[in-house]
């Protein structure tokens, strides 16, 4: 693998790692999913096809390993969901409970997306991939990536607008 | 009577995947419909609200165990001598131990990683500058503004801008002169994330003014 090739998977990496804590819930978790990502990618450069995008191979890596982590593990993740995974102290006083009201709400919606639409919305929403290249990575047609968006920003809608939920506080 | 346009149409115009004359059509639109103006609003809110809850890995630099899969290899290449022949219970301490004669030797290994870095730091660089900026801008407010009057700041390499409103002024217990005061900045970094605080300064005795409570109201 040369050079260049590495250089720009380096670069990659802290996109790769905000989509696969998007993906898992979790930073840590997250990052054992990047390592393994890197890993495959590595051994498997030769794949790659010279010209397209290096990142979205490795999206598309992240969230095949990702999904077979799930199948074999049978992880129902959405019960698994730690509450405070984002509790880390990083910030503190006040700033940070302002802070994590509005953020862990926003993180506790994506952890209980269906899994269908998880990638999708991180994939658009975060890393700012078009839909024909997410219909690339996760070989869906560009009218199912569409839909599913839909379906869950509607549901974000919801969480943003109703009084339902608690956590969805932290707005004046 | 016109149809409401289709969450999907909603959706991608958020994302820029409609075309021009669709554009064309819903922008009439919402010129006339404030409601719907108001639920594109939303979506966008929802868009950013996404972006700042996951964006803590690129505030953080990469793990070693993350960065080492990609530098520890072509060092060890570099100066490899055909390992084929040693079992791998060889090599791999002696990978490790021609990486770090690589990383106290080789001025090149540095640099070109120190290249791959620039991009990355490039960005905390721009973060950094609007933080130092706004710092500045709310001493300044706080030493020059008297209270319910905003002081504006910008930054025209970053785009970024905002807004300081003292909102009182007393004194403390210590005798220092605190203010209180309102702070509103777009931070543009890959995308805009805009923020309100509202804070405590006190003025130390050297003339500066020095943070003692902030309090983050929205982050989006």
């Amino acid at each position: 693998m040369d050079d260049t090739i590495r250089r720009e998977m380096l670069a990659l990496l802290p996109r790769l790692r905000r989509f696969a804590y998007g993906l898992t819930g979790s930073i840590d978790d997250g990052d054992d999913l990047v390592q393994t990502t890197c890993e495959r990618a590595i051994r498997h450069i030769d794949t790659w096809e010279p010209g397209t995008r290096l990142d979205s191979w490795m999206y598309r890596i992240a969230r095949n390993t990702h999904l077979n982590a799930l199948r074999a593990h049978r992880v129902r993740r959405d019960h698994m969901q730690s509450v405070d995974s984002d509790d880390t102290g990083r910030v503190d006083g006040a700033r940070a409970m302002e802070a994590r009201l509005t953020f862990a709400a926003v993180r506790d919606f994506v952890a209980r997306l269906p899994e269908e639409q998880r990638a999708v919305v991180l994939l658009v929403c975060i890393e700012g991939k078009s839909y024909k290249d997410v219909s690339e990575i996760m070989d869906l047609p560009v009218g199912t990536v569409t839909s599913r968006l839909a379906r869950a920003r509607l549901a974000l809608k919801g969480l943003m607008d109703g009084p339902a939920d608690t956590d969805a506080r932290g707005k004046p | 009577m016109t149809f409401r346009p289709t969450d999907e149409t909603l959706s991608a115009y958020v994302d820029g995947e409609l075309s021009p004359v669709q554009v064309a059509e819903l922008e009439a639109r919402l010129a006339g419909d404030a409601e719907l103006a108001a639920e594109i609003d939303t979506l966008r809110q929802g868009s950013a609200a996404l972006h700042a809850a996951f964006n803590e890995p690129l505030r953080e630099p990469v793990p070693d165990r993350l960065a080492r899969l990609f530098t520890a290899p072509t060092a060890a290449a570099k100066r490899s001598f055909g390992w084929a022949g040693f079992g791998s219970g060889f090599a791999v301490p002696i990978a490790a131990s021609l990486l770090m004669l690589a990383v106290s030797l080789g001025g090149a290994y540095a640099i070109s990683e120190w290249q791959v870095e620039r991009k990355i730091a490039r960005l905390e660089a721009v973060r950094t500058a609007d933080r130092q900026m706004l710092a500045a801008a709310v001493s300044k407010a706080l030493e020059t503004h008297v209270s319910g009057k905003p002081a504006a700041w910008n930054n025209p390499e970053t785009g970024s801008y905002g807004t300081i409103e003292p909102v009182r002024t007393f004194r403390a217990a210590s005798g220092q002169w605190c203010r209180e005061y309102v702070e509103t900045a777009d931070l543009v970094t890959e995308s805009v994330q805009s923020e309100r605080r509202r804070g405590i300064a006190c003025r130390d005795p050297d003339g500066q003014w020095r943070p003692r409570l902030e309090l983050l109201q929205t982050s989006f």
